[in-house]
C-alpha cells in the first residue's frame, strides 16, 4: 500500500484554494502566468504558494530569479517551501540543481506524490501550480489527489491551441476549468473561437516583446502591462 | 527530520484503513524501507510509534524491512544494484528527499543511458497489514 495519497490532502488542509495553470499546447505562457499570478497575490499581502510541477523541466525559478543550487528547502518534520519575494516556493529544481530530469510516466507520478507528501505549506490563501503542457500524468494526478483544484487554462489565439482546449472541455477534467487566459494575442484578435470551449474568459494578454528583460526580476515584472492583465484575471477569479 | 513526514504518511494511511473498518488495533504491520531513499530507520520507527500512540492505535508487531534497490536500463535492458551505481555523496541528500532525482546523477553503468528505472527499493511503503 502506498502511504502517500492520504497525507497529500492532510498537507493541503490549510490551503484555501489550489489553482493549476494548464494548457493543451506548450509554450503558451503557463509558467509566466503562474509565477506572475503568485507574485501578484503576494503583492496583495495574501499568503500564497507557488509549486512548480513541470517536474522534468521546471522553470518558475528562472522567472522568480531564484538560483536553485544556492537555496535548499529547510527541513522541519518534512520540508518547507523556500520563502522568496513574499511567497512560498517549491520546485524540484532545488533537488536536481537545475539539471534535466529524464523521467517516464511512473517516475513523474512518484515525484508528484513525494513532493506533495513531504512539503508543508501551512496556511495559504492560494497555492498556484505550474504544470507541463498537455493532459498527461501531472494533470491527472492533480485532478485525482487535489479534489478542490481549479484549472486556469492558458491558450494563444491560434486555432491549434484553442482546439486543444475544446478537447479538454469534453474530458472529465473540463468541469474543473475556472477560466481561460488568452495569451500572446495579436492586434485585433476577437475571442469568438473560445465559445466552443464553453469556458469563462478571464483576460486577453497581448504579446509584449520587452517581457524577456523582466525574467528573473519580479519587481520589474510586477510593473509590466502583462502583470496588470494578470491582476484583471485575479480580480475575476477571486470575486 | 523528513522521516517524520514519511511516518505521518504511514500512520495516516493505516488509520484511514482502520477507521473504514471501525477498529483501532493492528496485529502486524510491515513497512518496507527502500535502500535508495536511505531513510534513518531508528527515527522512522520512533516517529511511527509516537504517532500511533497519539492516535490511540495499538500495533502488536511493527517490523521495518530493508528492500535492496535494483535498477533497470530501458535502453540495454540490463539490471544492477545500488552499489554499482556510484552515486556521488553530495547527491545522496537530494535523493533522500525525492528518490527520482537519482536520474540526474547517474547513468547506466553498461551503456551510459539515462533512461533508467528503479524496479525495487525506491522508498517507504506499507508491505503488509494484518488486523
Ligand atoms: N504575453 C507575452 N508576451 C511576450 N512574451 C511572452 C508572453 N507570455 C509568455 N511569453 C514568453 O513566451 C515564452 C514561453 O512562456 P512560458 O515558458 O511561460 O510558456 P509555458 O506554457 O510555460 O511553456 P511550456 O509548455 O514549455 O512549459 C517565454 O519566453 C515567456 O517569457
Ligand atoms: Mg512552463
Ligand atoms: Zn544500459
Amino acid at each position: 500500500m502506498d502511504p502517500r495519497p492520504l497525507i497529500i490532502s492532510e498537507r493541503l488542509k490549510e490551503v484555501k484554494r489550489v489553482l493549476a495553470v494548464v494548457s493543451g499546447k506548450g509554450g503558451v505562457g503557463k509558467t509566466l502566468v503562474a509565477s506572475t499570478m503568485a507574485l501578484a497575490l503576494a503583492e496583495r499581502r495574501m499568503p500564497v504558494g507557488l509549486l512548480d510541477l513541470d517536474v522534468t523541466n521546471p522553470s518558475c525559478h528562472v522567472v522568480l530569479g531564484v538560483e536553485p543550487s544556492k537555496e535548499t528547502p529547510p527541513e522541519d518534520m518534512g520540508v518547507l517551501p523556500v520563502s522568496v519575494h513574499g511567497l512560498k516556493f517549491m520546485s524540484l529544481a532545488f533537488y536536481t540543481r537545475g539539471e534535466a530530469l529524464p523521467l517516464r510516466g511512473a517516475g513523474v507520478d512518484d515525484v508528484f506524490k513525494e513532493l506533495l507528501a513531504i512539503t508543508r505549506w501551512g496556511m495559504l490563501e492560494a497555492l498556484i501550480l505550474d504544470t507541463p503542457p498537455g493532459f498527461g500524468d501531472v494533470i491527472l494526478d492533480i485532478a485525482n489527489y487535489i479534489p478542490g483544484v481549479g484549472f486556469i487554462a492558458v491558450t494563444t489565439p491560434s486555432r491549434l491551441s484553442v482546439e486543444s482546449l475544446r478537447r479538454l472541455a469534453k474530458t472529465h477534467l473540463g468541469g474543473r476549468v475556472v477560466g481561460v487566459i488568452v495569451n500572446m494575442a495579436w492586434k485585433g484578435y476577437i475571442p469568438e473561437d473560445l465559445g466552443k470551449t464553453g469556458f469563462k474568459l478571464l483576460t486577453i494578454i497581448p504579446y509584449y516583446p520587452d517581457l524577456e528583460a523582466c525574467l528573473g526580476n519580479p519587481g520589474m515584472l510586477l510593473k509590466t502591462e502583462f502583470a496588470k492583465k494578470i491582476d484583471e484575471a485575479l480580480n475575476l477569479l477571486l470575486k | 527530520m523528513h522521516e517524520w513526514a514519511l511516518a505521518e504518511a504511514i500512520v495516516e494511511a493505516v488509520c484511514g484503513y482502520l477507521s473504514k473498518r471501525g477498529v483501532n488495533r493492528v496485529a502486524s504491520l510491515k513497512v518496507a524501507v527502500g535502500e535508495l531513499q536511505s531513510v534513518d530507520e531508528g527515527i522512522l520507527r520512533f516517529a511511527v510509534e509516537e504517532l500511533f500512540k497519539g492516535r490511540g492505535v495499538e500495533v502488536s508487531s511493527l517490523v521495518f524491512e530493508k528492500e535492496p534497490a535494483v535498477f533497470r536500463c530501458n535502453s540495454c535492458g540490463r539490471t544492477w544494484r545500488l552499489e554499482d551505481l556510484g552515486i556521488p555523496e553530495d547527491a545522496r541528500e537530494a535523493i533522500h528527499f525525492i528518490p527520482e532525482v537519482f536520474h540526474v546523477f547517474t547513468r547506466c553503468p553498461h551503456c551510459g543511458s539515462q533512461d533508467l528505472e528503479i524496479i525495487q527499493g525506491r522508498g517507504v511503503y506499507i508491505g503488509s497489514l494484518e488486523l
